[in-house]
């Protein structure tokens, strides 16, 4: 069945599915989602920097997924003759002071640097969104209890209590991840303990008691999605800082232990030899930077999305 | 009355100001105005949200957002071209012969300063040098003059320490009490209590009727403006409407202004259905003869 | 069908306590459109509010329909709010707004008493899945009152529901209300700080400043100026606009 208006251009079809989705007329909640979530993605594919980001990090995400099968060498295999060798033919990214090349090894530390972000949002974001707004909503004694041990949360310093779980626990990427998130999780409850109180007051809220909701339901369907928003940007700024501080653990030996091609910890092992090798400690170095670098961008361009001036 | 044969203190023709969306097309605020206030006289402009009636006003003084994007024909003022004016010298207009009062004093009047900072601030620039015994003199006799009660007072007080009226009260007495040539008040007692708005709309009569000021009043209240100024210009979709003498709008021939006048619930007799507006898209590009006066 | 006697609101400051409401009694019959008008802070917001139940009693009762809050089902007082850019969650369509209410009471059949609730306040079902910024202040009101309606409330208080809005569009809302207190019965307060429209749409009014009542009276008395206390002729008299007079006797005070 093709007929010949079938068969006409791409053009006058998107025309259609764009009236579709801007619309202000959406006959259903799934256009109007679909229409909200367009106008979000036109807002921000339109600043370049957030679609560099985002394009980084899709090539993160793409080298972490297929990555590892790709590519050809043993990330861990030692060939002691070619030790220190600058990048050539056969090996594109040179290799470290054991042989091994630093290219796979930087590949497969994409798995290890990506799994580490996600681990740790996934501990930190809920926990400080949960926190947050039940101390902004029912206020009182129930808030100032919260804020202090908000307040406590955030006293410890991360890097000490990495060292204290690794004389507990032994050392290790996963106690560094779980260290790092007792720490920070306090800015997020905070965050959304600010955008609580204040829609907290706010009339639809009013409207819904009226209504018979119950505080639960207040609290999780109408004051909880408000304040997403606005701690998913600050995960996303905060991401350059995790996966720093992961490097950063790396580097004093008390996250990633060897062999494992960690980033950070491929930074730490490769200062000794930075003046003579300087590809060993720097290409990992600039890999920690461009994913963070992006995840900034990313975040930059997710608040714009998110400004309620535009609607949200 | 005024004296028509008197030049008008300030002239508006054509008065175009755009903004630019987020695709880049300009969408037009205000598309050619045209107005004239004489000395002493007071003129109101009327208009609801989106009829680009403060942005006129504020095309006056120069205090037009960056993104705004206007022309006009002419622009004078006391026989001054606005137009050919550097940004200096209009400043130095704005501070001496033309003024403006805003609607909240909590936004307008600097939350930081006590108002008597403030009002050094604005006397000073009269150009007189004081002493400081001289200067808080002044101060004490313009907020006396303002009918505040306890002028020492309130003279060391913070803006956010004062009343809504109290507040309008203190900015008349910093924009009026120099005697400038031409007032702009922009929603002046929208944000009042009934009761305060008489207080300071007769504070706000004794001040013009004393310094002879020419004062452009916008609001979205007609009855009120009525009932303050001699003219009213009814703006509509960034144009005037219609032009009249106030004491002529209840015989107002343009649609849209009898629109207005019976959209507000009479107090005595009111109907059983209030007349809605029903808008003409005609009232937006074709002019309406015979009612400019 | 509305008692309040001697109401008694206190709010609790860093310095000590503001008595927002104090010693109001009154009455509401069944079917009547009342009006509370008063300048800012004379209680009138904070008496409605205690009505709905959002603010809590220092002394003294209110009683809707012979029960005090407590006792009565919530869904039996609705309320209409001043801000129409704060009244409506910003993340839900129409349609969400609306359903909750029938959803949080079980009320079955919702897809068309949506749809009813819609055209009752004059929006079609263009307006269903739209989000709060695409719609006018005007539009944002009408859904205000139709989600009070909804669910059937025996009761409808209503906050300064106008005021926010342009006089065109406050006229239209104003035609709405009448017509739905006179197809549904419905026993309404009205709180405004404006005569006129207080006037256009209730039988009885109370004066309110300071927290308490300077007088009650009914709307024909303030129409024919037969008004007893001298806060009310002063309101009254600021109503008609300015006059030199009128400006003169408040500069005095």
């Amino acid at each position: 069945m093709h007929s010949p208006a079938e068969r006409t251009p791409m053009k006058p079809a998107r025309a259609h599915w764009r009236a579709w989705l801007v619309t202000d007329t959406p006959a259903s909640p799934r256009q109007a989602a679909l229409g909200r979530a367009y106008r979000r993605w036109r807002r921000f594919s339109s600043n370049p920097l957030s679609m560099l980001g985002l394009a980084i990090l899709v090539l993160l995400v793409v080298v972490a997924a297929v990555g590892p099968l790709v590519v050809a060498q043993d990330p861990l295999r030692q060939v002691l003759a070619e030790r220190l060798t600058p990048p050539n033919a056969a090996h594109w990214f040179g290799t470290d002071q054991l042989g091994r090349d630093i290219l796979s090894r930087l590949v497969h530390g994409s798995r290890l640097t990506l799994s580490i972000a996600m681990l740790v949002v996934v501990l930190v974001v809920p926990l400080g969104l949960m926190i947050g707004t039940v101390a902004g909503y029912c206020g009182g004694f129930v808030d100032t209890v919260l804020m202090r041990v908000t307040d406590v949360a955030l006293a410890f310093p991360k890097i000490v209590l990495a060292l204290a779980f690794a004389a507990a626990l032994g050392p290790g990427v996963l106690n560094a991840v779980i260290a790092i998130s007792i720490t920070a999780w306090p800015p997020y409850a905070r965050l959304a303990r600010a955008e609580s109180l204040r829609l907290a007051q706010a009339d639809f809220i009013h409207a819904a008691r009226l209504s018979g909701a119950s505080h639960l339901r207040i609290l999780l369907r109408y004051i909880v999605p408000l304040c997403s928003s606005s701690v998913i940007v600050r995960a996303t700024l905060d991401m350059a800082g995790i996966i720093l501080a992961v490097a950063g653990l790396g580097f004093l030996g008390l996250g990633a232990q060897p062999p494992s091609p960690e980033w950070g910890y491929m930074v730490a092992s490769g200062r000794n030899v930075l003046l003579d090798a300087w590809w060993v400690a720097t290409i990992p170095g600039l890999a920690i930077l461009a994913v963070s670098l992006a995840f900034n961008l990313l975040g930059d361009g997710l608040r714009d999305v998110f400004d309620p001036r535009h609607g949200g | 009355m005024s004296d028509r044969t008197e030049a008008p203190l300030c002239e508006i023709d054509d008065l175009r100001i755009a903004f630019a969306g987020h695709d880049g097309a300009l969408a037009p605020a205000v598309r050619g105005v045209a107005l004239t206030v004489r000395r002493g006289e007071r003129l109101g402009i009327v208009g609801e949200s989106g009829s680009g009636k403060s942005l006129t006003g504020r095309a006056l003084l120069g205090l037009l957002p960056p993104e705004a994007k206007w022309s006009a024909k002419s622009l004078c003022f006391n026989g001054q071209d606005l137009l050919a004016m550097t940004p200096r010298q209009r400043r130095h207009l704005c501070g001496t012969q033309m003024s403006m009062i805003l609607q909240d004093p909590k936004y307008s009047l600097n939350p930081v300063m006590t108002v008597a900072q403030q009002m050094r601030e604005t006397i000073a620039r009269q150009g007189e040098r004081l002493s400081k015994r001289a200067m808080r003199e002044r101060i004490v006799e313009a907020l006396a003059a303002v009918h505040i009660r306890d002028p020492e007072r309130v003279a060391d007080a913070y803006p956010q320490e004062l009343s809504g009226g109290m507040g309008q009260r203190v900015m008349i007495a910093m924009m009026v009490s120099a005697g400038p040539q031409l007032l702009i008040a922009d929603e002046p007692t929208s944000a009042l209590d009934v009761l305060v708005s008489m207080q300071v709309l007769t504070v706000l009569d004794e001040m013009i009727e004393r310094h002879h000021t020419g004062l452009v009043f916008i609001s979205h209240d007609l009855p009120l403006v009525m009932s303050f100024c001699d003219r009213v210009a009814v703006m509509y979709g960034g144009r005037i409407v219609e032009t009249c003498a106030a004491r002529d709008l209840a015989q107002a021939r343009h649609p849209y202004t009898r629109g207005l006048l019976a959209a507000n619930p009479p107090l005595a007799n009111p109907p059983e259905e209030l007349p809605t507006l029903g808008r003409d898209a005609s009232w937006l590009t074709e002019s309406f003869d015979g009612a400019a006066r | 069908m509305i008692e309040i006697d001697r109401a008694h609101i206190r709010f609790r400051t860093k310095t000590g306590h503001v008595d927002a409401v104090r010693d109001v009694s009154l009455h509401v019959h069944d079917g009547e459109v009342f009006g509370l008008v008063g300048e800012s802070g004379s209680g009138k917001s904070t008496l409605l509010r205690a009505l709905a139940g959002l603010v809590p009693l220092a002394d003294g009762a209110m009683r809707i329909g012979g029960q005090t809050a407590e006792r009565r089902p919530r869904r039996d007082v609705q309320m209409v709010f001043q801000d129409p850019y704060g009244s409506l969650h910003p993340r839900f369509t129409v349609d969400r707004t609306l359903r909750e209410p029938l959803a949080i009471n079980g009320i079955g059949n919702q897809d068309a008493r949506i749809l009813d609730a819609l055209a009752e306040v004059g929006l079609g079902p263009a307006f269903r899945f739209r989000y709060p910024h695409q719609l006018s202040g005007g539009q944002r009101q009408r859904v205000s009152i139709a989600r009070a309606l909804i669910v059937e409330p025996r009761v409808l208080l209503l906050d300064e529901p106008t005021s926010a809005l342009d006089v065109s569009v406050q006229a239209e809302i104003l035609n709405l209300l009448r017509r739905l207190h006179r197809e549904r019965k419905l026993t309404m307060i009205l709180v405004s700080h404006n005569l006129a429209v207080v006037g256009f749409l209730c039988q009885r009014v109370a004066v309110m400043r300071n927290g308490q009542v300077v007088e009650q009276l009914g709307v024909e008395a303030v129409r024919a100026h037969e008004v007893a206390h001298e806060y009310t002729k002063r309101l009254l008299l600021a109503t008609q606009g300015y006059t030199r007079d009128t400006g003169a006797i408040e500069a005095q005070r």
